[in-house]
C-alpha cells in the first residue's frame, strides 16, 4: 500500500512539472488555432475540401489572384498573404470569351523552382481529365482550354461568355508540376492517392507544411525563402472536436485562437460573453455577419407527383400546383405571420440578423436596401382570406379551411401542412417550434418534424415535402443562383431548385449578370439586386436569418487585421509577443 | 486448452461474417450518402456529385459493394497487360464500362478486408487500416490506463468495502458507485476540465500532450496530467461495476469455511483477504472481461472526443456523421474482434483463477 502511494505521489509531481513544462517554441511566436471539424486529409487544393483543408491552402499554395478584403472582389495585384495571388493584371476580351492574365514573375515553390503559368495549366489539365475527385468540375462547363504561352501568361478561352468564371478559375489552387507530373506516370487519377496530399512538402506560401498528427495537430512553419518577411514561427492548428472544449482551451489559455482562419467558431451562445471580456480587455474579437442563411423553402409544387423542370428539349413541364404554396398571397400571408425577432431571440441567441432576400449582407450580390419581411398577423390574415382560407368555425384552434375561392386547394381542405428540418441542429429545431406556434395563431397547422440529416436531404432532392428548413453556408460571394432558382437546376434527385420555382425576369437576369460585356462590376450588381426584390416579393424561400459569427483572438497575437471571411489577411505581418 | 481456444476462434468466424453482413447492410439502408452530404451545397451542380459517386462505387448494387469491401476489386477489374487501362473484368459482376461511355473504367486496386487493407476512406482516400492503426496506440494507451484504474481502484475498494461492511467507508463507496454508474461520461468529462484545467488551471483542457511545431508526443511519463482525466472517466464506471461485484462476492467468500478456517489458524486480515479471499472473490470479475473491452472501444468514441483525445474512437464518430463508410466497418471490425477476444479471454481467466474449472 505504501509503494502504490509513494507512485501515486511521484506520479502527480511529474504531471505538476508537465504543466510547468507546457510552453509553445520559441523565437516569432507560435499562433495556435482551434479546428472542430476533421482532420485535412487532403491538403492538395486540387481535391480538398473541408474547411481547415481549404483555410491551411491559404497559407501553403499560390492562387490565380487576391480578393479585395474590403470589396471581396478578385483584386489586380495587391498583397493578401491570405490568398496568395499571383495575377498582377488581367485583360477581358470584347466578345468576353478570352481572359488574358499576365502573372508575377519572382514567386517560387518553397524548393526554389518558379512558380508559372505552366503550374497553373497542368492542375487545370489534372481537374479537365474529370479522373480526380475534385468538386470543382463545374467551370469545365465554361472553359474551353486554357494555354500558358509563357511562363508568366495564361490564356483562358470560354465557350461562352461568362462573368462568373473569374471566381471559378481560382477555385482549384495551383500544384508545383514539377514535382507531381513525375508521380502521375500519365494519369490524373493517382493525384488522389497521392503522399504528397497528406504531405504537401513542396509549396509556395507564408508557411511551409509542417506535420500532420492525425486527430491532433497540424503544423505549418515559416517559409524562410518567402518574398515577404514572415514574423511567426509557425501555425499549429489544434483538433478539437468539442467546441466548449475549444473554447475552454481558448480562455485558459493553451490556445490563442477560437476556430482557425477558416472559421470563426464563437457559438452564438458566448457571444456576450466574449464581447464583455473583449471590453475587458482580456482578449481581442472581430464580428461579422456569416456568408451563410437560413431558410424555409416552400414546394410550389405537386409533392405527389414530383416531376423535373424541363424535359430533354428544355422545354417547360407541367409539376402541377401546391394545395397552398402554390398562391403567392399564401406565402406572403406566411411571412406576414412570422415574428422574426422571436425566432432570432428564441433560437439564434440573438445572434443573428434578418434576411431579405437571397444572401447576407457579407455578399456583394445582396441588396440590404431592401425591407424584408415584418411580423404582421392582420395582414397576414386579410392576405389568407383574399387567397380563399378561412376560419369557418371560428374556433382558433382548429385549421382554416380551404373555400372555392382557394385557386389550388380542394374546398374543405384544412390548411395544415408538414415543416421538416435536420435533427440535431438545435437553431433550427427551436426556430421550427416558434414558426408551428406562431403559424398556428393563425389558423396554419405545422406539423414539425426533425429527420437526420442524410434522410433530409434525401427528401429535399427528391421533392417530397411540404417545407424544409435548411441552410446554405459559405455561399459564393457572386450571388448567380441559377442552380437554385431556375428551371435548370429543377431536376428530381439531385437539382437544388428543390422547390421548384420559376419565373422568367429571374432566369434574364441571372443570364444578363453571366454574360455582361466587361463584366462591370455595379452593373452586374444592379442586375443581382433586381434579382433579389423579386425573390424577396415572390417567396420561394422564406427569408429567415444570417447568423453573426465572431473571431477571437488573444491579446498576444500583434497586429491582428481581420476582415469578413478573411481572418489572417496580413499573416506575414502576425506576431505573437511573449 | 489449445484446442478449446482454436475451437472458440473458429467459431468465431460465421459470427465475424454474420456481423460484417449486418452491419454494411445497416449502413446501406441508411438514407443520404458521403458525396451529398459532403457536397450539399449549391455551387456544385447535380453532374459533378453524380460523377464523384460513380469513382466511389456507391451507386451499386448492395452485394456488388460488400463483396468490394470484402475481398477488394482488383481481381473485379484488372489490367492485364501493364498499359494502366482495365481490360478485363468479372462481367456478370462488373461490366468493364460500367458506364456506358464506351472507355472502360479504371482498374480495380483495393485489397479488401480479407485480404488485409480493408477497404480505402471514402474521405481519406487511404486504406482504413493504415488509418485505424496511425491512432490506435493512444486508444490503447488510454483503453489500458483505463483498465488498469478501474481494476486497480474498483478492486481495492470492493474489498475494503466488504471488510468494513456498513462502515462511513462502505457507505460512500456504495453511493460513489452508484453516482459514477448514473453520470453520463461526457458530461463528467467536461465538467472535470472546466475545473482541473479551465478553473484550477492545474491540469490540460484535453489533448495527449504539449502542443509544438513538430507535433511530437514525449514518453508518457513526461505527459501523464494529460492522462487523468480522459483515464479516471473512462475508468468510474468500471470501477464502480467492479467495487460493486468485488464487494459482493468477497461478502460471499469471507463466510465460506475455507476462510474461517484461515482465520482459526491465526492468520492476520491482510493475508486472509489478500491471499485467501481475492483469488476466488476475483473469479465472477473475470466474467466482465469480455463486456468491459467492447465498453473501452466504444466507451472512447464519446471520451476521445470530449478530451480531444487523437484516439480510434474519433475517428468512428467523424466517419459515421459523413457516412464514410468503410471507416465505420472497419471500427466495427475491431470491435467485434475486442467482444470475441475478450470473452475468449474471461474463459481463459477462469481456468487460470480457478484450476477446478477445465475448458472442453
Amino acid at each position: 500500500m505504501h509503494k502504490l502511494l509513494r507512485i501515486t505521489f511521484l506520479l502527480a509531481f511529474v504531471a505538476v512539472l508537465a504543466v510547468s513544462a507546457n510552453a509553445q517554441d520559441g523565437g516569432g511566436g507560435v499562433l495556435i488555432g482551434t479546428n472542430f471539424g476533421g482532420d485535412p486529409t487532403n491538403m492538395n487544393p486540387l481535391i480538398s475540401n473541408n474547411t481547415v483543408e481549404l483555410a491551411l491552402n491559404e497559407f501553403l499554395f499560390p492562387s490565380l489572384f487576391n480578393i479585395n478584403p474590403e470589396t471581396r472582389a478578385p483584386m489586380k495585384g495587391g498583397r493578401n498573404d491570405q490568398d496568395n495571388g499571383l495575377a498582377l493584371d488581367w485583360t477581358i476580351s470584347d466578345d468576353g470569351l478570352v481572359y488574358t492574365f499576365h502573372l508575377r514573375d519572382d514567386v517560387t515553390w518553397n524548393d526554389g523552382t518558379p512558380v508559372t503559368a505552366y503550374d497553373y495549366k497542368f492542375t487545370f489539365d489534372a481537374l479537365a481529365s474529370e479522373e480526380t475527385s475534385s468538386p470543382r468540375t463545374d467551370v469545365l462547363q465554361s472553359v474551353e482550354s486554357i494555354e500558358a504561352p509563357d511562363a508568366t501568361t495564361i490564356v483562358v478561352t470560354l465557350k461562352l461568355a461568362s462573368c462568373r468564371v473569374i471566381e471559378e478559375l481560382d477555385d482549384f489552387g495551383i500544384l508545383p508540376q514539377h514535382v507531381i507530373e513525375p508521380l502521375l506516370e500519365g494519369d490524373f487519377a493517382k493525384i488522389d492517392e497521392l503522399d504528397y496530399n497528406k504531405n504537401p512538402n513542396v509549396t509556395s506560401g507564408v508557411f511551409n507544411f509542417g506535420a500532420l498528427i492525425p486527430d491532433d495537430q497540424t503544423s505549418l512553419i515559416r517559409n524562410d525563402s518567402h518574398w515577404m518577411s514572415v514574423s511567426l514561427d509557425g501555425y499549429i492548428i489544434r483538433n478539437v472536436p468539442d467546441q466548449v472544449v475549444g473554447i475552454e482551451q481558448f480562455l485558459a489559455g493553451e490556445v490563442n485562437s477560437v476556430g482557425t482562419a477558416g472559421s470563426a467558431s464563437v457559438p452564438a451562445v458566448r457571444m456576450q460573453e466574449f464581447r464583455d471580456l473583449a471590453e475587458a480587455e482580456e482578449f481581442q474579437i472581430y464580428e461579422y455577419v456569416d456568408d451563410g442563411l437560413t431558410f424555409v423553402g416552400f414546394n410550389l409544387a405537386d409533392r405527389t407527383n414530383p416531376v423535373d423542370g424541363l424535359d430533354e428539349d428544355g422545354s417547360p413541364i407541367d409539376q402541377g400546383a401546391h394545395p397552398f404554396f402554390s398562391d403567392i398571397r399564401v406565402r406572403q400571408a406566411i411571412a406576414q405571420a412570422i415574428n422574426y425577432e422571436d425566432i432570432i431571440e428564441g433560437a439564434a441567441e440573438g445572434e443573428a440578423v434578418q434576411v431579405n432576400s437571397f444572401g447576407t449582407p457579407a455578399l456583394w450580390g445582396y441588396d440590404a436596401s431592401i425591407e424584408p419581411w415584418q411580423y404582421n398577423p392582420e395582414a397576414a390574415l386579410a392576405l389568407l382570406a383574399e387567397a380563399g382560407f378561412i376560419d369557418d368555425d371560428n374556433d382558433p384552434s382548429t385549421p382554416l379551411i380551404a373555400t372555392e375561392d382557394a385557386l389550388y386547394a380542394e374546398p374543405g381542405t384544412p390548411f395544415e401542412f408538414q415543416l421538416l428540418t435536420n435533427s440535431g441542429n438545435l437553431v433550427r429545431e427551436a426556430a421550427g417550434t416558434i414558426i408551428q406556434d406562431q403559424l398556428g395563431q393563425i389558423g396554419i397547422a405545422v406539423d414539425f418534424q426533425t429527420r437526420e440529416f442524410g434522410a433530409l436531404v434525401q427528401r429535399l432532392l427528391g421533392q417530397d415535402f411540404d417545407a424544409i428548413m435548411i441552410g446554405f453556408t459559405n455561399l459564393d460571394q457572386d450571388t448567380d443562383a441559377r442552380n437554385v432558382f431556375t428551371p435548370v437546376g429543377d431536376g428530381v434527385g439531385g437539382g437544388f431548385n428543390f422547390v421548384s420555382y420559376r419565373n422568367d425576369r429571374v432566369t434574364e437576369l441571372y443570364d444578363q449578370a453571366l454574360a455582361l460585356p466587361g463584366c462591370d462590376f455595379a452593373e452586374r450588381q444592379a442586375l443581382y439586386h433586381e434579382v433579389s426584390q423579386i425573390l424577396h416579393d415572390e417567396l420561394p424561400w422564406l427569408w429567415l436569418f444570417a447568423p453573426n459569427s465572431m473571431y477571437a483572438e488573444a491579446n498576444s497575437v500583434q497586429n491582428w487585421q481581420p476582415y469578413a471571411e478573411m481572418r489572417y489577411v496580413n499573416m506575414a505581418d502576425i506576431a505573437i509577443s511573449p | 486448452m489449445t484446442k478449446y481456444i482454436i475451437r472458440r476462434l473458429v467459431q468465431a468466424i460465421p459470427i465475424f461474417f454474420g456481423i460484417t453482413l449486418l452491419s454494411y447492410l445497416l449502413l446501406w439502408m441508411a438514407p443520404g450518402d458521403v458525396i451529398t452530404r459532403l457536397f450539399f451545397a449549391p455551387n456544385i451542380s447535380e453532374e459533378t456529385r453524380e460523377r464523384l459517386k460513380a469513382q466511389l462505387g456507391i451507386n451499386d448494387p448492395f452485394h456488388i459493394q460488400y463483396i468490394r469491401w470484402l475481398a477488394g476489386d482488383d481481381w473485379l477489374r484488372w489490367d492485364s497487360d501493364g498499359d494502366g487501362i482495365a481490360d478485363r473484368a468479372v462481367e456478370f459482376l462488373v461490366p468493364l464500362d460500367a458506364n456506358g461511355d464506351g472507355e472502360p473504367e479504371p482498374p480495380g486496386d483495393n485489397y479488401g478486408v480479407l485480404r488485409g487493407d480493408f477497404s480505402r476512406s471514402f474521405i481519406r482516400k487511404r486504406p482504413v487500416i493504415e488509418v485505424i492503426l496511425a491512432n490506435l496506440p493512444a486508444s490503447v494507451e488510454l483503453g489500458a490506463a483505463a483498465l488498469l484504474t478501474s481494476l486497480l481502484i474498483g478492486v481495492s475498494i470492493g474489498v475494503l468495502s466488504a471488510a468494513t461492511k456498513g462502515s462511513l467507508l462502505d457507505k460512500v463507496a456504495r453511493v460513489m458507485a452508484v453516482l459514477l454508474n448514473a453520470i453520463p461520461n461526457f458530461w463528467l468529462g467536461l465538467m472535470l476540465l472546466m475545473l482541473f484545467g479551465s478553473l484550477l488551471g492545474i491540469l490540460p483542457v484535453g489533448g495527449r500532450c504539449v502542443t509544438n511545431l513538430h507535433g511530437l508526443c514525449p514518453p508518457l511519463f513526461e505527459r501523464i496530467n494529460y492522462l487523468i482525466l480522459p483515464t479516471i472517466v473512462l475508468a468510474g464506471n468500471n470501477m464502480a461495476v467492479f467495487s460493486r461485484y468485488m464487494r459482493t462476492t468477497t461478502l460471499e467468500v469471507i463466510n465460506q469455511d475455507y476462510t474461517r478456517t484461515a482465520r482459526s489458524k491465526g492468520l492476520s486480515s491482510h493475508v486472509v483477504y489478500f491471499r485467501h479471499a481475492l483469488r476466488n472473490a476475483l473469479i465472477p470479475i473475470a466474467t466482465l472481461l469480455g463486456p468491459i473491452l467492447t465498453y473501452l472501444w466504444s466507451g472512447s468514441i464519446v471520451i476521445e472526443r470530449v478530451f480531444a483525445w487523437p484516439g480510434a474512437g474519433r475517428i468512428f464518430y467523424n466517419s459515421a456523421i459523413q457516412q464514410d463508410y468503410p471507416m465505420v466497418m472497419g471500427f466495427v471490425i475491431f470491435a467485434s474482434f475486442a467482444t470475441i477476444f475478450g470473452f475468449l479471454l474471461s474463459d481463459i481467466f477462469y481456468v487460470i483463477l480457478d484450476p477446478r474449472i477445465r475448458l472442453s
